[in-house]
């Protein structure tokens, strides 16, 4: 029995897809060769080495283990360096697949952005005494207050921070004339991070925001920019058997004194949408607490916290992230919120249905 | 240092210590699944004082390998045992 772990090539499509089926049957977008293509094949990354950026194990002419990367380049105190994000880890079980895989990625790759991760992953990178974060950051807004208390079943008493985000978000009226919405990134956004306590960032270019938000099959994402060349990316989603809808802000890299005219111009659109909860994910507490003048409120704010999934409505209990760089395999205290790292980071942000 | 190493694969995989055998692998033991193995490498290193890195870690398929990589890594282990 021999295992050769390599790249996939387009001849090895059909059988990827085939496996894919059968290991996700739930997900329907990773059983299409669109998605597949704009996943491995199509996606910006620097020095990519390999047709398809997803590895996988082979035995006996059958795919047991993969793992898919995306190659990008990050910023940590003003040094540019190499790196990738992982997605759709799996094996088969047993017989050391999943690690095979994940020995190869750590070969090619010192730096490894890990987001949204199995509670099994997470038990295993902490074993390789990786830096985790159980719960990504979230913060909330409701343009109607009462709506989401009565999808919710709040009480009265929880009622009063709801009504508190409406008030504040619908403050912010003005006629937000220097927000633009564009269809395609046609230079690049602002490469400086907008905000001072924030050291880390994935670096996001032209080509890889048009090839995140923009190319990306069966996903519809609306992009604003502010004057300073600044940029939030959002969607709407429909919340499932409700004729509400959720907004999910999914990239907030808006310079600060172009904020309030952002938060009206998306508060204007969740509003036209009958949008009663708006969310954005970020490790950065310096941009959730800068939201928070808005009327964001953290998730845990309320009691039941406000539900991260409406396709259906359902709370997935967070996001789990983790940060592998040098030195590696040594315990070692991280400090996430110095990271912009927000759910657009990896492709967790991924509509099912 | 063998019996010490079956003894702690016996506590990681839940088995009995009589059923960790000299063949003991990842091809035949069912048990040993990705988070077994990442457990069994911390125990490992815990016991013996050492630290492997991510290139040996995946290479810790069998018990004959480990013992390889233990007896390579260190000289004076048998003192240990």
């Amino acid at each position: 029995m021999s295992d050769r772990i390599r790249t996939i090539t387009s001849n090895d499509i059909p059988a990827v897809l085939r496996a894919f089926k059968e290991i996700y049957p739930a997900n329907p977008r990773l059983q299409e060769i669109e998605y597949l293509n704009w996943q491995f094949r199509d996606n910006p990354g620097e020095s990519r080495d390999a047709e398809y950026s997803l590895l996988v194990l082979e035995r006996e002419e059958r795919f047991v283990a993969f793992l898919g990367y995306v190659p990008l380049r990050f910023q940590f105190d003003d040094v540019v360096k190499r790196g990738c994000s992982t997605c759709t880890w799996y094996s088969n079980g047993s017989d050391g697949g999943g690690l095979a895989v994940l020995s190869t990625l750590m070969v090619k790759f010192d730096n490894r952005f890990l987001i949204g991760l199995s509670d099994i992953s997470a038990s295993i990178y902490s074993l390789y005494k990786i830096p985790l974060l159980p719960r990504l950051p979230r913060w909330v807004a409701t343009p109607n207050a009462e709506a989401l208390a009565d999808l919710l079943k709040l009480g009265s008493d929880q009622r009063s921070i709801l009504d508190n985000s409406a008030a504040l978000l619908g403050r912010e009226s003005s006629d937000p004339v220097a927000i633009t919405t564009v269809s395609r990134f046609t230079d690049d956004p602002l490469q400086r991070c907008p905000f001072s306590t924030v050291q880390g960032f994935v670096i996001r270019n032209a080509a890889y925001l048009n090839w995140r938000y923009i190319d990306i099959p069966h996903h519809r994402y609306q992009v604003v920019r502010d004057p300073d060349g600044g940029y939030a990316v959002f969607r709407i989603e429909q919340i499932m058997g409700h004729s509400f809808a959720a907004l999910r802000i999914i990239e907030w890299w808006i310079t600060s004194r172009w904020g309030a005219q952002a938060i009206a111009f998306i508060s204007g659109v969740a509003r036209e949408a009958r949008v009663i909860v708006m969310d954005f994910f970020c490790t950065a507490l310096e941009v959730g607490e800068y939201l928070q003048t808005f009327g964001f409120f953290r998730d845990t704010s309320t009691s039941p916290p406000v539900p991260d999934r409406f396709r259906p409505l359902n709370d997935s209990g967070g996001i789990c992230i983790a940060l592998d760089l040098p030195p590696h395999r040594r315990a070692r205290e991280l400090n996430f919120s110095q990271w912009y790292i927000s759910k657009g980071d990896g492709d967790i942000d991924r509509v099912k249905l | 240092m063998s019996e010490e190493l079956k003894k702690l694969m016996s506590q990681v995989f839940s088995l009995p210590t009589a059923s960790i055998s000299d063949d003991f692998s990842t091809k035949t033991a069912s048990e040993w699944d990705s988070l077994r193995h990442m457990m069994l490498v911390v125990a490992i290193e815990e016991q013996f004082n050492v630290s492997f890195t991510e290139q040996e870690i995946v290479e810790l398929v069998s018990i004959k390998e480990i013992m390889r990589v233990l007896q390579q890594r260190m000289g004076t282990l048998a003192k240990h045992s």
